[in-house]
């Protein structure tokens, strides 16, 4: 086997620089408050569903942010003020939450409001049935946008 | 050494040296960035997390490739893991592109084989090591070695010498 070779090509698989900064921040601003994600994989699978079945989602109250879905290969994203967050599994801190949006998503055939709140460390999390999700800011521009019309 | 507690800097000397080594972990499992990067994080905030005190900075090396696997692989049990969406499928198609034949052929192996080829040959571990290291046998280590070379010989065409 061409091990320098292969060796060479194991370096091409590594993060950015700046999504190796992103995830540092991430870690360091991370607290083990919010709910673990375990619990949480019911609502984010019926989330997932929803987008995946391209159901409209849109911002209903004017006075908000607008926050614009994509969707990657497990993961929720959304953009929201020029930088994408998607959705984690990793623990985000639940104090001092300020409410900066609302989007109306369909569960079950009905429509429901779902406030978006942002942390202090920056993360957005989403709130169904009185648990979080929680979104991190990440370098997924990339990702393609899926449109919900 | 034991960083609960520490500062962050001591933290950060370590996140920029072992972060591309438990990416490539991770990435042997996932295949894809996002996946991945979920991973790497949870496995930094576990080390921020434990109480374990290291020897040195290849103790903690060590520990990172342990806990990234074990990461991995449970999250992979879930059954939701299992469903496959055409958008992990057009990613996988965009990833060939990025790659080269040997590498493709590496990340094709089952997991048990290029999990061992990446740290035997990148990481440079030894046999020996990555036993201890993964909690199996020498010689079970060889096998996988000797098993994932004749695959990758094989998906290669036999045009690759040893």
């Amino acid at each position: 086997m061409k091990s320098k070779k292969l060796i060479k090509d194991f370096k091409i698989i590594s993060p950015s620089t700046k999504e190796k900064e992103i995830m540092l921040d991430n870690i360091l601003n991370n607290n083990k408050k919010a709910i673990p994600f375990k619990k949480m994989l019911p609502v984010a699978l019926s989330l997932m569903l929803i987008f995946v079945l391209n159901i409209n989602s849109k911002v209903i109250n004017k006075n908000y942010e607008t926050a614009s879905f994509r969707i990657n290969i497990s993961k929720l994203s959304f953009v929201y003020k020029n930088k994408c967050y998607q959705e984690s599994n990793i623990i985000s801190n639940t104090d001092d939450l300020k409410k900066v949006g609302i989007i109306s998503l369909l569960e079950n055939s009905e429509l429901i409001n779902v406030p978006i709140y942002k942390n202090h460390n920056n993360n957005i999390l989403i709130k169904l049935d009185n648990n979080y999700i929680t979104f991190v800011e990440r370098n997924c521009f990339d990702v393609k946008e899926r449109n919900l019309k | 050494m034991n960083l609960q507690n520490k500062k962050n800097e001591d933290f950060i000397v370590v996140y920029n040296k072992y972060v591309d080594t438990v990416y490539r972990v991770c990435y042997m499992y996932y295949k894809n960035k996002s996946d991945t990067e979920d991973a790497v994080q949870t496995t930094f905030i576990k080390l921020l997390e434990t109480d374990k005190t290291f020897n040195d900075l290849e103790h903690i090396k060590a520990w990172l490739i342990v806990t990234a696997s074990n990461i991995c692989k449970n999250s992979l049990k879930h059954w939701y893991r299992r469903l496959i969406s055409l958008n992990s499928i057009e990613d996988e198609l965009e990833s060939k592109e990025n790659f080269s034949n040997l590498l493709e052929s590496v990340l094709k192996l089952p997991t048990k084989y290029k999990i061992i080829i990446y740290m035997y040959y990148y990481e440079g571990y030894n046999s020996r090591e990555i036993a201890k290291l993964l909690n199996k046998n020498e010689s079970t280590i060889r096998t996988y070695l000797k098993k994932g070379r004749e695959l990758l010989k094989d998906n290669l065409g036999g045009l690759n010498e040893k």
